[in-house]
């Protein structure tokens, strides 16, 4: 018979064993508690609906902060008029009043397939002070379940849901309706000083709905979102999560393109801002044969690119730190775009535009001679 | 066993068996001869000898010098797991773990570490190790005259030996991939739960692994006279070459089937080794893969078990 010390050890390291794969087990079949989860995500989730096809969050504080996003200010130096402009329409300053921001996009329930979502904006906001704003112009106030609805000027009355509410049973012309069904008015739902949500009538409602515990399961209930929750780095400055095969039903997107997104079954895209960007692309494919096809599509691409590399040496620290890698049903793709990096990117979009501004011009008088 | 000095360098002496007689300066009495008298004599089946030598050897191999090896080879990993978590500690907010500037995800590091320092250096060295010492270490210390002159059959002695090798390795190698999977695949951005299949599926080959180069080198131990050097020579030289020569040629290694059954992706590095790696990869389905591990385990183990019957040890003086 063996010793008592060896039985110990062969005990020990069953033990250790046996309780890695039941940790493994729990956490593979969802009853690991949320204590354990390594990524919870920000708490603004409790308010996208389960089922939405894309969720994208933003640390905006830490955009704003970022050297990556001086840098581009300073390239692009547009002083800051999309902001200003964004100022003036809602009263709320991006760079100072807005600490994250969490969106969501629904599949559309009105058979079109027609999405609907929001933006909800986490801060500190002055709610009197853009109450007045869209009140001086002409914007109308309502409110719902405590929050208060802002909606665009001349456009309030025109949502398919205050219709159907007032039972108007006139058919208006039908190409106004079917602009009013593409063109939604957005709504501004100004839940309380740190919180804002804005988008489609009904997104809003139920964003508001369920900010008060109420309405339909939020998506921190769907597991398999969570798991690609968990599957982003919490330290992300950016993410985005989504199925495109509920993104693209009923959708406006080139068919060639529509043909190739069935095959996507989740992808989570993150990114760091620091110095530079560093950046993560995950997809999930529908079996390992659409995952394996997905990582030679990119490894060809990126084989491509490399052949190219003698064109443009300048890109080569670029594509160098691009890493294709996975297994399975999934693929994933690291990018790092250092500091420097950017200005090159800047200067050759600037250089291609300016060519294709040149083109046209030449086009156009060619066209008047 | 006899590769050990102090109590282990001792003749073995099993309660079930007769007590061990001296040894002897008389060669031919280390040899009672193919089919000789153990093989004539046996009282036990070659189970229940293989059984009795399992529980003899366990001890002796897992308390032993090779031991201390086996635990520095797979505690290599175990602490570059815990300096990855150090590293989350202190520059989470630089991004985490970066290899060449470039930030890695822990499905990616668990994968890595697998690849690299279990499929790649752990499995097939503490095979080479232990395989081909199953034997040639009896008959360097002169101490197989007295397995063989057992009345059991002398298969079973290498069998035993060979089942206490695997029981031995796969007690130390299969808790250390646990807990670097917890490790790593614990961090932020890492995900317990999107990594468990993988978790398994490697833990399988791990044990494949193990088994096939073990019993690979059980029989290079029984038959060569310089095993370790023959098994290093294959593991370092032969199967590297091999994987990187496009062709049949591949198929004369374990490496080829193990890697196939991998589910992570193979790391690559811009070595123009990595490069024709990459170029040529070829990966046999699964099925095959199992199908010829198991022909290379059971068929190696056969002839380590038939080379020990029949061969004739002659001890030096």
């Amino acid at each position: 018979m063996s010793t008592a010390k060896t039985r110990y050890f062969l005990l020990g390291s069953a033990a250790v064993l046996t309780a890695g794969l039941a940790a493994g087990t729990v956490a593979y079949t969802g009853g690991m508690p949320r204590a354990f989860a390594s990524n919870a995500g920000p708490d603004e989730l409790s308010l996208v609906p389960a089922g939405a096809a894309v969720v994208a969050y933003a640390n905006v504080q830490g955009v704003m902060s970022s050297e990556f996003r001086q840098r581009l200010t300073t390239l692009i130096d547009d002083e800051g008029k999309g902001r200003q402009q964004f100022q003036e329409h809602t009263g709320i300053d991006v760079e100072r009043d807005i600490d994250a921001i969490i969106a969501a996009l629904a599949p559309g329930g009105d058979g079109l397939g027609h999405e609907n979502g929001f933006v909800a904006l986490r801060g500190r906001f002055d709610i009197g002070r853009i109450e007045a704003l869209v009140a001086s112009k002409g914007g109308q106030i309502s409110e719902y379940k405590g929050a208060r609805l802002v909606q665009a000027p001349g456009r309030a009355d025109e949502t398919d849901d205050d219709q159907a509410d007032a039972g108007e049973p006139a058919e208006p012309e039908p190409t106004n309706r079917e602009h009013r069904r593409e063109h939604p008015s957005p709504v501004i739902a100004l839940v309380n000083g740190n919180l804002v949500i804005v988008g489609s009538d009904a997104a809003v409602k139920a964003a508001v709905d369920r900010s008060q515990g109420a309405g339909t399961a939020s998506i921190s209930s769907d597991g398999e979102f969570v798991r690609m929750l968990e599957s982003v780095d919490q330290n992300s400055t950016v993410w985005a999560i989504g199925r495109p095969k509920a993104f693209s039903a009923g959708s406006e997107l080139p068919t060639q393109l529509l043909q190739q997104l069935p095959d996507v079954k989740w992808f989570a895209a993150s990114g760091h801002l620091n110095g530079g960007l560093q950046a993560t692309v995950r997809a999930e494919g529908k079996d390992d044969e659409a995952g394996k096809n997905m990582r030679e599509v990119l490894q060809g691409v990126l084989a491509l690119a490399r052949l190219q590399l003698n064109a443009k040496p300048e890109l080569k620290p670029l594509l160098n730190s691009v890493q294709v890698e996975g297994h399975g049903n999934g693929v994933a793709l690291h990018v790092t775009v250092p500091a420097e990096m950017l200005d090159i990117i800047v200067k050759q979009a600037a250089s291609t535009h300016d060519g294709h501004v040149k083109q046209l011009k030449q086009l156009h008088q060619r066209a008047e001679n | 066993m006899p590769i050990e000095s102090g109590p282990s360098s001792a003749p073995p002496t099993p309660s079930a068996m007769s007590e061990p007689r001296p040894p002897t300066s008389d060669p031919r009495a280390a040899s009672p001869g193919p089919g000789g008298a153990s093989r004539g004599a046996a009282s036990l089946s070659l189970w229940r000898a293989s059984a009795r030598v399992f529980d003899l050897s366990l001890d002796q191999m897992l308390w032993s010098r090779r031991t201390v090896f086996m635990a520095l080879v797979v505690g290599g990993p175990l602490l570059i797991a815990l300096v990855v978590r150090v590293i989350d500690l202190f520059a989470a907010s630089e991004g985490g773990v970066q290899i060449d500037g470039v930030k890695v995800g822990s499905p990616a590091i668990f994968g890595l570490m697998v690849w690299v320092f279990y499929l790649r250096f752990a499995v097939p060295v503490l095979a080479v190790f232990y395989g081909t010492s199953l034997m040639a270490d009896e008959v360097e210390d002169k101490t197989i005259t007295y397995l063989f002159s057992r009345p059991i059959p002398r298969g079973s002695v290498l069998l035993g030996k060979y089942l206490a090798y695997l029981v031995c390795t796969l007690a130390v190698v299969l808790p250390s991939v646990v807990l670097v999977y917890l490790l790593i695949l614990s961090r932020p951005g890492g995900s317990l739960a999107g990594g468990f299949t993988d978790l398994v599926k490697d833990l399988a080959v791990i044990a494949l692994g193990l088994a096939a180069y073990g019993a690979l080198f059980a029989w290079v131990g029984a038959q060569f006279k310089r095993p370790l050097l023959t098994g290093l020579a294959f593991v370092f030289a032969w199967e590297p070459a091999i994987l990187v020569i496009p062709g049949y040629l591949r198929r004369i290694s374990v490496a080829y089937y193990l890697q196939g059954l991998v589910p992570q992706a193979m790391p690559t590095d811009d070595s123009t080794v990595s490069l024709l790696t990459s170029l040529f990869r070829e990966f046999p389905p699964v099925g095959t893969s199992l199908f010829w591990l198991g022909v290379i385990t059971a068929l190696t183990l056969w002839l380590a078990m038939r080379t020990v019957t029949r061969r004739e040890y002659v001890l030096e003086q």
